[in-house]
């Protein structure tokens, strides 16, 4: 074949390869001659099936931690005490299927529902598992026929037919004790489960009350034998006199405490955790309290007949069957499905984040906190949130930590590796006395002393500054090396003999050569940074809490109780961790193969 | 050598060429500090057009002397003259130097001098050989030093040696070399604004403007050059007027032998081993170098279209004119034997002879006068050194090149070579025609080498000379004669006198206390 | 009678890119007490054959067919631990560069000592002196000192006879030397050329030479095989190869003429084979040979000629092989 034919060959396939037309197989000589040495490192790269997942792995966590923290910003002073510890799953409101049509009552706990069925089935769902030993899916059995239930934080009270009080779950502040002074009364009209703390009202208007009364300073006082219903929160309880007057049942002040005179006749009450609400009898709402956000929404609503509180919000019947929720919608616990306003909704029940409403057929309809994909913490912070932020904080710390170092150590190595005598002899002694400082031990201490000084920013910047300050000589050394090789290649002596000048030389031939070396390098470097990050702040020495970092998110599980029973706290930020970490030395690892041209005799 | 062919020109005359590379201590406690004496003490002249072949073993320095004398490595001592270029179109800084400086330098001429004369005294005085022997090196040295001193200053001022009033000398030889470099200065700025020029007229003629179209637009670049043709004019006839001014100062020693004697030291080479950094740079256009390994000298990330423009880029041959070099270069290509097509491929994507058609494709762009060959056949198959010869021995044709043809191959370097330098641990031990020196090889060392050669002639299969033992460390060669350790003519005097190399038929050169010995025994 | 045979030997590298056919169905033999030179540029396949007789080849490489006979032996039946007996003991290899194949760390007295300690029951005196007396059978001087120094304090040369030394310690049938004088100068070359005939007649040890070198095949050899991408082109004693001859190989022919020799007259042009050896992962059809060369025919390029023996002793790949026919023929 004459040369010129090869050639022309050689562009038809470009143009081949160009319009996707791989119908033709080329010889390796063909396709060797389309490629430069960039390509051919790409390509080699590609090739590589390790490396290439590594890569996508990569991408794919990284990309995540870019995007979701740019659209879900983070509450650093965010803590959801009812929402502790909950493990991963979306079950928090996945109704039984025996129970589903078939619905009397429904009572929303922390992160578990409660349901009784018409023939007085008592059914529990969602994260029931309250401690190691503590389930309260743990139904009492011989309850008989149970007519009401109440799901609490961490408890369950049952009543049946016969009058009959149950209480199971956790008992720690004696919120499943029944007063032995109840136990006989059997006209209880209603009962109710609060944190730590359950409550009963009976026909006769009285009161009872049991549970944690560190937390909640229950005194009726005045009003007992007249209460009608109550509603209860983390801290108080409000109650509703059968004269429709709505009154607080603490001793202490409370945000809800002060409520609205010129409200008129109640109906129907509910608290949220910082607000109460009333709805009137002509059908208004009041909402009074801390009103945050929205909460105070409902208050321009009309013809409302009953009123549910959940943690932040509010639901309401309205008297044309409509519901109609506001307030927070972190969980979407306020944005009610159109089709419960196309069914014919008898009840709404609504508590913490979850929303139940049942349908005239017996049927609930859901809407609210399913559940947390990957869990909370110890202070009901969502773990796959924290991941993401978290996540963008350490490869951050790393990113710039690397970039400082490998930025050092161009310098350093470049003017050592080309300049050498004296310079090298200096510079690489300054080098070697960094390198023998004690990464971690230096780190620590200089964050102890200084660390307590300044502020959250200041501190994260130093943390980078010390990664990046106290790494460099490796990167140093290997760019010395990499540029006295090169500077001794007959090439560079090639281009001095034809009269190039030290300023060409430099920066077409020995950086070129360099900077392959140096984009594995740093790779690998960025790696070892994010875990020396993420080891820092495990030993509380870096970033700290509440600012999530996968070091930190790591640092409270420490304890035996955390690494047994709430292995999502531990077990996701490692594995995000180990999976970047690990990721990313495998591409580095592949670049270095592609780089490396011996690999391409073979 | 002061022995020149007179229908020849030199080239380069290198004399007395050293380069010594500093080995590192390998303790704190070490005080001498010790040196691998790869060339100790070169002189050879080349003539133009010629190929001088230079043959001898690994570590003979080879290599080195030709690298060296490209000034890649930066010389110990020694001289190299090259007189390829007219001094004034260079006018080395040196030369400023010297005028400057000249009463200091004469001072210094004259103690050396001094020096030399009193240790020439004792060295006479002596009367054992053995005495003799100790002292010859120092002697020598000496000497050597005090005409350096003294060539430094004559070989810019020539007959003026001997003029009383140097200030004058100083001040008027100044005003030449300065008006001489502004010439100079003008002379490149116009050669740039000409090439530029070029380009801008090829640009609008290539998108078809017309004529008229064409001179509006490159009216202002015209003008420009014209202005500066003007400049260059003035100039140089600025530079005529200071030559003739000393030309006139020339006239007045007429007849003076003396002065005739010293003028004619007066050198018109340029010493490549005293130029700036910049300078020799740019006289690297002039002196190139093929290298022997064709993988290593071509950068893997550069197309050969780069690798060749590389040496054009920096000497601005084609300034601001793309266009032109890439034609230039494909034609060099089409030239060293490779298709122009293949222009934009990189190195790894060619076999290695014709990644060594790439290097001298490199090499050759630049239209030298001188190539040195570093072993540009050795590491190529059996098949293609062939090829290679051929094509640099076209391009000598063609190009009228000189070659330093470096090899440690002697039937290459036969073939390729008209005179033949045989190097020995650093040291030439002979130098002549390459049939002189295969007829009757004069030194031992070469005897030897010639017979070790394995032939490809089944019918005479003479049994080889073999020389004993290894070739001694450059770092501590053999006092005297370096050979002396392998040489089974060795004598007293060759282990304590270096022998000088000494021309024995005309032409033909050999290092040798012992060269009769060779010729009567053959 | 041979003592080694290479039967249509098929040694193939599988790499990324596909198999490289190294050697492609390549004959020769070593008669006792002779040398066969093999010659040939890189990638023609000379190593690998060696290789292949020693069952050294690189992980990726396997001889795909064909036989070797080593004294009667089948070398491919024989197992691990018989190739280990045969390796060193009746075949014996010297590499190109010595130094790889020398331990740094050890003085050349331990490391040449310790086969005799372990395997022959020595003690550590008698080893000492059965090294020595090697080191002086290859004409070492002050074997004692030598024997106390360590590989990196030795010359090309000298390290090159110490690795001949341990070769041929063991008395070996068939010596393979590996291109041994390629990284030597030429006179230190010219002594361990010598120093090998010498060793070749006093021992009657047959020698497998590998070289690129004409001039060196032709002061050691007494056969010579020529090789060209995988395959033998022409087999002949060496007087054959290097003297005209009625036939030869156009390749022979074109490597003979292309080297400049110290007879070639000053001024005659070189007749260069064009072009370069095919790469062994694109092969040409036909012979191998002809894209570069000048006789080619349609029919050398469509098919693949056959080693044929054309008179006794001399073997020739070509479908012209005589001279006269391929410049009257074209």
């Amino acid at each position: 074949m004459s040369k010129e034919n090869k050639a022309k060959k050689s562009r038809v396939s470009i143009l081949g390869l160009l319009f996707g037309n791989r119908k033709k197989q080329l010889s390796f000589l063909e396709e060797e001659q389309l490629q430069s040495p960039m390509r051919t490192v790409i390509k080699n790269f590609v090739a590589n099936k390790v490396a290439m997942v590594s890569l996508i792995i990569f991408l794919i966590i990284f990309l995540s931690v870019l995007i979701y923290p740019a659209v879900n910003h983070i509450d650093l002073t965010y803590q959801e005490q009812t929402q502790q510890n909950v493990a991963p799953g979306f079950n928090m409101m996945k109704v039984p299927k025996k129970l589903q049509g078939n619905i009397k009552e429904i009572s929303v706990g922390s992160t578990f529902s409660v349901g009784v069925s018409n023939d007085g089935e008592v059914f529990v769902w969602g994260k029931t598992k309250i401690t190691s030993v503590i389930d309260v899916k743990d139904i009492p059995e011989n309850m008989g026929k149970v007519v009401q239930v109440a799901a609490g934080a961490d408890h369950v009270l049952a009543l049946n037919d016969q009058g009959e009080l149950f209480a199971w779950g956790n008992s720690r502040n004696k919120q499943c004790a029944i007063p032995e002074n109840l136990k006989t009364v059997k006209n209880i009209k209603r009962i109710y489960s609060g944190f730590q703390c359950s409550a009963a009202v009976t026909e006769d208007g009285n009161v009872y009350f049991w549970g944690n009364t560190g937390i909640i300073d229950f005194k009726i006082g005045e009003y007992q034998g007249q209460i009608d219903k109550i509603a209860i929160n983390s801290q108080g309880v409000l109650g509703l006199t059968k004269d429709g007057q709505v009154v607080s049942l603490t001793a202490n002040e409370l945000a809800f405490s002060r409520i609205p005179e010129e409200m008129g006749k109640a109906v129907d009450i509910a608290l949220t955790a910082q607000t109460g609400a009333a709805v009137t009898e002509d059908g208004k709402v009041y909402v009074w309290g801390n009103k945050t956000k929205t909460i105070h929404e409902g208050e321009t609503l009309e013809g409302v007949v009953s009123i549910e509180g959940g943690r932040y919000h509010y639901t309401a019947m309205l008297a044309n069957g409509d519901v109609v929720a506001w307030g927070h919608d972190d969980f979407g616990q306020s944005s009610v499905p159109s089709k419960v306003n196309k069914a014919n909704v008898t009840t709404v029940y609504t508590g913490y984040y979850q929303n139940y409403a049942i349908t005239d057929s017996g049927k609930a309809i859901t809407w609210g906190l399913k559940g947390y994909i990957l869990g909370t913490d110890n202070y009901g912070r969502d773990v796959l949130s924290r991941i993401m932020h978290g996540g963008r904080m350490t490869m951050t710390i790393g990113a710039i930590a690397i970039i400082i170092s490998v930025t050092i150590g161009i310098i350093i190595g470049g003017v050592s590796g080309y300049f050498g005598g004296k310079v090298d002899m200096i510079l690489m002694r300054i080098a070697e006395i960094v390198y023998a400082l004690p990464f971690l031990p230096f780190a620590m201490t200089l964050s102890a002393i200084i660390g307590n000084k300044i502020n959250e920013t200041q501190r994260i910047a130093l943390i980078m500054v010390i990664l990046g300050l106290l790494s460099w000589p490796g990167d140093a050394r290997l760019v010395r090396a990499q540029v006295l090789a090169e500077r001794n290649k007959e090439f560079v002596t090639a281009a001095r003999a034809v009269g190039v000048r030290q300023k060409g030389i430099i920066f077409r031939h020995i950086i070129p050569n360099v900077v392959s070396v140096i984009i594995v390098s740093a790779t690998l470097g960025f790696a070892s940074a994010m875990l020396t990050e993420s080891g820092l702040s495990f030993l509380g020495f870096g970033v700290r809490e509440p600012r999530p970092t996968w070091g930190n998110m790591l640092n409270g599980c420490q304890s035996s109780t955390v690494i047994l029973q709430y292995w999502w706290r531990w077990v996701f930020p490692s594995i995000a961790l180990g999976l970047s970490t690990i990721s990313i030395n495998l591409i580095g690892d592949g670049l270095r193969d592609a780089v490396d041209p011996k690999a391409n005799e073979r | 050598m002061e022995n020149k062919k007179k229908d020849k020109k030199v080239l380069l005359r290198i004399s007395n060429l050293k380069q010594y590379f500093p080995i590192k201590k390998t303790s704190m406690f070490q005080k001498e500090q010790l040196y691998v004496k790869a060339n100790d003490g070169i002189s050879i002249d080349i003539y133009e057009g010629e190929t001088f072949g230079l043959v001898g073993e690994s570590g003979c320095g080879k290599s080195t002397f030709g690298r060296t004398l490209l000034q890649l490595y930066k010389q110990t001592d020694g001289r190299t003259m090259y007189y390829g270029r007219p001094l004034d179109e260079i006018a080395p800084r040196y030369m400023e130097d010297t005028l400057k400086h000249l009463s200091t330098k004469m001072k210094n001429y004259e103690t050396h001098q001094a020096k030399a004369d009193l240790l020439q005294s004792e060295y006479d005085k002596l009367t054992t050989d053995e005495e003799k022997y100790n002292m010859h090196a120092k002697v020598k040295e000496a000497k050597k030093i005090a005409n350096d001193a003294f060539l430094d200053i004559v070989q810019v001022i020539g007959g003026f040696f001997i003029e009383k009033d140097l200030q004058k000398v100083s001040n008027t030889f100044l005003k030449e070399y300065q008006d001489n470099v502004a010439w100079c200065i003008a002379k490149e700025e116009l050669r740039k604004l000409e090439s530029e020029f070029e380009a801008a007229v090829a640009e609008k003629k290539a998108k078809k403007a017309s004529q008229s179209d064409i001179d509006a637009a490159t009216a202002k670049i015209k003008a420009k050059v014209e202005a500066k043709r003007n400049d260059v004019k003035a100039k140089q006839a600025t530079f005529e007027a200071s030559k003739k001014e000393i030309d006139a100062m020339r006239a007045a020693y007429k007849g003076n032998a003396e002065f005739e004697k010293y003028e004619s030291y007066r050198d018109e080479g340029v010493d490549l081993a005293r130029l700036t950094e910049e300078e020799t740079r740019r006289l690297r256009k002039d002196l190139q170098l093929i290298f022997q390994d064709p993988y290593s000298s071509l950068n893997p990330r550069m197309s050969v279209g780069q690798i060749i423009g590389e040496g054009l880029n920096a000497h601005k041959v084609f300034h601001k004119n793309k266009d032109k070099m890439q034609d230039y270069i494909m034609q060099v290509m089409e030239d060293c034997g490779l298709a122009s097509y293949m222009i934009h491929r990189y190195p790894h994507q060619f076999s290695g002879g014709q990644r060594q058609r790439i290097g001298i494709a490199r090499s050759l762009a630049l239209k030298p006068k001188f190539v040195v060959c570093d072993e540009a056949v050795s590491a190529l198959d059996v098949s293609i050194q062939s090829q290679i010869i051929n094509l640099l021995l076209d391009l000598k044709e063609k190009e009228n090149l000189t070659y330093l043809f470096i090899s440690h191959d002697l039937s290459v370097i036969k073939y390729i070579s008209d005179r033949i330098g045989v190097m020995y641990l650093g040291n030439m031990v002979e130098l002549a025609t390459t049939e002189d020196l295969f007829a009757a090889p004069m030194h031992p060392y070469t005897e030897a080498l010639l017979s070790a050669i394995p032939t490809t002639d089944v019918e005479n299969k003479t049994e080889p000379i073999l020389i004993e033992g290894d070739i001694p460390s450059p770092i501590k060669p053999p006092k005297g004669c370096k050979f002396h350790t392998r040489c089974k003519y060795c004598t007293d005097i060759c282990k304590k006198v270096v022998p000088d190399l000494e021309e024995m038929t005309p032409g033909h050169f050999v290092a040798c206390h012992h060269k009769r010995n060779v010729v009567e025994s053959k | 009678m041979a003592l080694l045979e290479l039967k249509d030997l098929h040694t193939f590298f599988q790499t990324k890119r596909g198999t490289v056919k190294a050697v492609n169905g390549v004959s020769y033999s070593v008669d006792a007490g002779k040398t066969l030179g093999v010659v040939g540029e890189s990638g023609s396949g000379k190593s690998v054959s060696a290789m292949s007789i020693l069952r050294l080849l690189d992980s990726n490489g396997y001889v795909a067919d064909g036989e070797i006979i080593f004294d009667g032996k089948n070398i491919q039946d024989c197992t691990k631990k018989e190739m280990y007996k045969i390796r060193g003991n009746e075949i014996s290899v010297i590499f190109q560069e010595p130094m790889t194949s020398l331990n740094p760390v050890f003085t050349i007295e331990r490391q040449l000592s310790e086969p005799f300690i372990i395997h022959q029951g020595m003690n550590k005196k008698q080893a000492k002196a059965k090294v020595i007396e090697m080191l002086s059978s290859v004409k070492i001087p002050n074997p004692e000192s030598v024997a106390k120094q360590y590989p990196h304090q030795l010359s090309g040369g000298m390290r090159q006879r110490v690795m001949i030394a341990i070769a041929l310690a063991c008395q070996p049938k068939l010596l393979i030397a590996d291109e041994p004088t390629t990284a030597l100068d030429v006179t230190i070359q010219a002594q361990i050329l010598k120093l090998m005939n010498d060793l070749k007649k006093e021992k009657g040890t047959s020698i497998l030479f590998i070289t690129h070198d004409l001039g060196v095949i032709n002061q050691m050899a007494d056969d010579v095989a020529v090789m060209y991408c995988g395959q033998v082109v022409e087999m002949a004693p060496a007087k054959k190869i290097f003297t005209k001859q009625k036939y030869s190989h156009p390749y022979t022919e074109g490597l003979m003429e292309s080297i400049p020799r110290l007879d070639t007259p000053a001024g005659v042009r070189l007749e260069a084979i064009p072009g370069a050896v095919p790469h062994p992962l694109d092969l040409p059809k036909g012979c191998k040979f002809a894209p570069r060369c000048k006789y080619a025919t349609d029919k050398c390029r469509e098919e693949e000629p056959t080693l044929v023996k054309i008179e006794e002793n001399h073997q020739i790949r070509c479908f012209y092989p005589e001279k006269e026919m391929r410049k009257d023929g074209k």
